[in-house]
């Protein structure tokens, strides 16, 4: 019963493969926990240093083609996105609020982006994280567990209380906190809880989904960290504790884990923020100076399970 | 080998018990409510063991226990970036040197000094101190010092802190080190929150006693400062100073609204029903100062992890870190004093209770 739920066949529909980390010309750097965004348009990875504060950028062969935020110039930088007509927004960290500024590609400020049209509770929300997807920005605040969603302006398109859809108490909310989030192709949003042992998926109409049980048997969550949803609806969770990335068809039924901790290329070490880019290649930032590792995402026809 | 096993049946005990409820639980609460949250029993990968040696201790998944800790604790702002702005602490700063020139001489501010130097070796950093080796005024070994040195992983204590007590023994340290004073009474401001004057930790008692766990040789010995739950350490005249001192120059305090998040004080509570969290209130003549008036538990941008860089004159014009600190960044410069608005002028916190500027 508890350890009979993963069935062998089931397991072999997903595949993975470790093919490289991101470098730059003297090998890998070795980020702790960085955070991701993947350009889409112009197949580049974004990679947010919070400790260095700076942000490179990536080609898709996975090396170093640009650096920009170490001046100084955007202050504590937490988080990153990029627009389609390739400017970037980068999240960044004051009091009381925080800032997104609008850059250039080269990454000098431009201006700063301001929110407007907030509902009356909403207007002293400081986003810590942000996301880019068709047009829509998604600015999260991970302690007070709300969504805003803006067009790119700024201009205040619609807010989600995740507090409240999962059932946290407002007093509870900062001791909770949502750890991973990010927006897949149609518009859902996805996050996962640590304390809850949990992950979400909310769809752009309201209707949200959980799925995860505590434990540290295939499937299940020990702290769960990033997640991200591929085109066949399967979700990739990183478990930081577990030292895994968990995989899960789009019934949340449970396919396989990959990683784990040790040393080799292949292994994990407290895998945390993840991204997916469009040909399949899941980036996967962990600590202890491990960076980012690349894996090749391959899905096979699935067969019945016996 | 007995003992390995023994932890395993306990730990399969915990997982039938645990793991097959829906409920989902809270780390901590109650205790620790999963053993599998920081144990693992499964760490294979199809089948075949992990590398050797790349499991922590007890089955830990991280390698070490604060590496295992700071899996979750590092997001809460405990290790982050300097701007979170907690109660304990910012172990961002044990990773920060700072160096400058005066007078000719070259000068630091290291970041051993900053912190309580927890080893972390799945984190960037966090290493032994490199010039301590055992705790000031105190016998523990700086090479075994982590979370667990002053936080019971599975809070036997019961308090939210999850310090140990007294004749608690500190998890895993070689030999034993058994505390002799019990946990102190006080409510800490919660693990996620950015302290202010109106929403901080609140202190009752036993702080100071409680640190004297490891740094015995500071307890009101001859010639310290005196702090703790005891006659030299009450503020009596010292409680004026606190609530009339608003900054140099400026006595015009008064008691209600005279609290400093950056420099509390222990009320003489022996217990917690009195506490408040959000009180302005300064203190009257009965409370005390402790250890943690004057230094962070966990670490600070400053030597000797103090609230404040103790060897200024002016605050604003001589703490370091400055921007022109080789080391330093805008950032540590804006987050050193947890964003308190510092007035041109401003002499040594040392004033709010002894009022010599």
């Amino acid at each position: 019963m508890f350890f009979g739920a993963v069935s062998t066949d089931v397991m072999a529909a997903v595949e993975t493969s470790f093919l490289y980390s991101l470098s730059n010309t003297s090998g890998t750097i070795p980020y702790s926990w960085a955070n991701l965004f993947i350009d889409e348009e112009r197949n580049e990875i974004y990679v947010v240093d919070t400790r260095e504060q700076d942000i490179r950028i990536f080609n898709d062969k996975g090396m170093e083609i640009y650096r920009f935020g170490n001046d100084g110039s955007l202050g504590t930088i937490v988080d990153v996105a990029v627009k389609k007509d390739g400017s970037i927004l980068v999240l960044s960290r004051r009091r009381p609020k925080s800032a997104i500024i609008l850059c250039n590609f080269r990454g000098e400020p431009l201006a700063e982006l301001q929110l407007k049209n907030l509902p009356s509770d909403l207007l002293n929300f400081s986003p810590d994280r942000i996301a880019y997807r068709k047009g829509l920005l998604y600015l999260l605040n991970s302690s007070s567990m709300r969504i805003v969603v803006t067009d790119t302006n700024g201009a205040f398109q619609k807010d989600y209380d995740l507090g409240s859809l999962v059932g946290v108490e407002d007093k509870k909310r900062a001791d909770t906190q949502i750890d991973g989030f990010s927006v897949d192709r149609e518009g859902n949003m996805l996050f996962t809880i640590p304390v809850l042992f949990a992950a979400f998926t909310l769809s752009p109409d309201g209707q949200i989904s959980g799925f995860g049980r505590p434990g540290s048997a295939p499937g299940r969550f020990n702290i769960v960290g990033g997640i991200v949803a591929d085109d066949n609806g399967n979700y990739y969770v990183a478990d930081k504790l577990k030292c895994a990335v968990l995989i899960f068809d789009k019934n949340f039924k449970f396919l396989k884990e990959f990683g784990y901790r040790g040393l080799r290329p292949s292994n994990l070490i407290g895998p945390k923020n993840l991204v997916l880019d469009t040909r399949g290649r899941l980036y996967v930032s962990q600590r202890r100076s491990r960076g980012i590792s690349v894996f090749q995402i391959t899905h096979r026809p699935q067969t019945a399970e016996p | 080998m007995k003992l390995t096993k023994l932890l395993l049946v306990v730990m399969a005990a915990c997982l039938i018990t645990l793991g097959l409820s829906l409920t989902s639980y809270a780390l901590h609460d109650d205790g620790v409510a999963h053993c599998d949250a920081c144990h693992t029993m499964h760490n294979s990968e199809d089948g075949n063991t992990v590398a050797a040696g790349a499991v922590g201790p007890h089955l830990q998944i991280g390698a070490d226990p604060s590496s295992t800790c700071l899996t979750c604790h590092a997001g809460y702002g405990q290790f982050s970036d300097g701007s979170a702005y907690r109660a304990g602490g910012d172990f961002y700063w044990v990773t920060k040197d700072y160096t400058w020139s005066a007078h000719g001489r070259p000068q630091a501010s290291t970041g051993d000094s900053h912190g309580h130097n927890v080893i972390a070796a799945d984190e960037t950093g966090l290493d032994a101190d490199a010039t301590l080796t055992t705790a000031p005024g105190g016998t523990y070994s700086a090479n075994q010092l982590g979370c667990n040195s002053c936080h019971d992983p599975h809070g036997s204590q019961g308090n939210e802190s999850l310090l140990y007590g007294a004749e608690d023994t500190a998890f895993d340290y070689p030999g034993g080190y058994t505390f002799v004073n019990p946990a102190p009474v006080f409510l800490n401001a919660g693990r996620t929150k950015d302290v202010t004057d109106s929403d901080h930790s609140a202190f009752g008692s036993g702080m100071s006693e409680w640190c004297a766990n490891c740094h015995a040789g500071f307890y009101n010995a001859v010639g310290k400062h005196p702090a703790g739950n005891n006659t030299g350490a009450a503020l009596n005249g010292e409680a004026s100073n606190y609530n009339a001192y608003v900054a140099t120059g400026d006595l015009s305090g008064v008691q209600a609204t005279s609290y400093w998040e950056m420099i509390p004080f222990e009320d003489g509570a022996t217990d917690t029903s009195g506490l408040d969290r959000t009180s302005t209130m300064g203190p009257d003549s009965t409370g005390n100062v402790m250890c943690l008036s004057c230094h962070r538990a966990h670490a600070s941008a400053f030597p000797n992890i103090g609230r404040w860089y103790f060897e200024d004159t002016l605050m604003l014009e001589d703490s370091h870190p400055m921007i022109t600190d080789t080391g330093a960044t805008q950032e540590d410069v804006d987050n050193m004093y947890y964003g308190r608005v510092i007035p041109a002028g401003q002499r040594s916190f040392c004033n709010k209770c002894h009022v010599q500027d």
